[in-house]
């Protein structure tokens, strides 16, 4: 009975172990590789890890296990690194060169643009001029009440000219992690992150940017929704900010 | 062997199987894709690193590490694809051997397939025992609408009909 019960906890072990008596772990993953510009590649990984830890010890190694999961993505970053402002030219070029391509915009993201352009067009809007440091850049801002009165909202505009076209400006500013603005957040002490939660679309991402405050405030996070539009001599960016926490 | 993978295999390869497409499927539902509810965090000390680090909390059975990562990289995506399918470049094993010693690491690669069999032995730390992984890669192109665009589905022996 006992060489019986042996033997069947012998083969149960070796259900869950190999011959080196390592305990079998399991992997799901996708990895989904989605080409920015002919030699900038969008690789995004998901990934499910069971390393056959029990609750008691899970804890300890959560963290340095979904560290180690990255070791490709990291690999492949450090391999193929080449200058980030040669990137960031190739990035701006593509998306040029792809805007024609874009798909009409659906009804939710013309009725956010629809609102936008009433912010600055309408009658009852009076901008009032700022003080400017640069002979280039206009300032303004207005108060802007609600119909009930309850809130005022400070709405500020800014109008400048750009040496490059439109297609470039609008290519610098839908970039959202280029290696140049990457680099200024990474050195700004008030930047805490700055990423893109979603790609929606081609004309529409979510992106997040984190801001510390002094104390006692707590730090704002700021996600945005960014849907551009527009024909060939005429781009339009619309942003629209919602503090998240 | 990145380039003959560049050159020659993607420009010869046979059609995707229907189970290797299932699989690919299986994948997608295992890891909730298009879920919108699920929320990701960053890990903890990798705001400035270049590679985007996301863990999210798993509900299911057991106790399993859910992660997500978004990375720029500076290269084509065939040799991107090229660099994640060859599991055994010398890299890769000079960095296995270098992290875990003389454990088992294999790859098994059928010509001109969308899928290969790997197998991978990584140490513990004590008193802990090793951790073995074992089960195939397969890749598909065009995904999500995207005809230039690449995916690649990982899972384990247990969930796959493919024969190599």
């Amino acid at each position: 009975m006992l060489l019986q019960f042996t033997m069947i906890a012998k083969i149960l072990q070796n259900f869950n172990s190999s011959s080196s008596g390592a305990v079998f772990g399991g992997v799901t993953a996708l990895f989904v590789l989605g080409p920015i510009a002919p030699r900038v590649t969008r690789v995004i990984q998901v990934q499910l890890l069971d390393l056959k830890f029990d609750r008691t010890t899970f804890g300890s190694f959560s963290n340095l296990a979904a560290n180690a999961a990255f070791g490709v993505l990291k690999s492949l970053h450090i391999k193929y690194q080449r200058l980030g402002s040669n990137v960031d030219k190739e990035i701006r070029e593509e998306f040029i060169s792809n805007i024609t391509l874009a798909p009409p915009l659906s009804l939710d993201q013309q009725d956010l643009i629809n609102k936008c352009l009433l912010l600055g067009s309408g009658t009852d809007f009076t901008f009032n001029k700022l003080k400017s440091t640069s002979r280039r850049i206009k300032h303004f801002q207005m108060n802007n009440q609600s119909a009930q009165k309850e809130k005022t909202a400070i709405i500020g505009k800014a109008v400048a000219e750009i040496d490059v076209s439109a297609a470039e400006v609008l290519s610098w500013l839908w970039n959202w992690t280029s290696n140049e603005k990457m680099t200024v957040y990474r050195e700004d002490d008030n930047s805490v992150s700055r990423s893109v939660v979603e790609y929606v679309s081609t004309n529409e991402t979510i992106t997040e940017t984190t801001k510390r405050f002094p104390p006692p405030f707590k730090n704002r996070q700021f996600v945005t929704r960014a849907v551009w539009s527009g024909s060939d001599d005429f781009w339009l960016v619309f942003i629209l900010l919602r503090i998240f926490r | 062997m990145n380039k003959n993978f560049v050159n020659i295999v993607l420009n010869n390869l046979f059609s995707l199987e229907l189970n290797e497409l299932a699989n690919i499927d299986r994948c997608k539902i295992a890891l909730g894709r298009g879920n919108k509810t699920k929320i990701w965090k960053r890990l903890p000390g990798s705001l400035n690193e270049p590679v985007e680090m996301y863990q999210s909390g798993y509900k299911g059975e057991g106790t399993k590490v859910f992660v997500k990562g978004v990375a720029i990289i500076d290269e084509e995506v065939e040799d991107n694809l090229g660099n994640i399918m060859h599991f055994n470049s010398n890299q890769k094993m000079n960095g296995h051997i270098q992290m875990n010693g003389n454990t088992e690491r294999t790859w098994c690669y059928g010509d001109y397939s969308h899928t290969f069999h790997y197998s991978l032995e990584v140490n513990s730390p004590a008193p802990f025992k090793n951790r073995k992984f074992s089960g195939y890669q397969t890749f598909m192109k065009g995904f999500d609408n995207k005809p230039g665009s690449y995916v690649v589905a990982i899972y384990d022996d247990s969930k796959d009909t493919t024969k190599l």
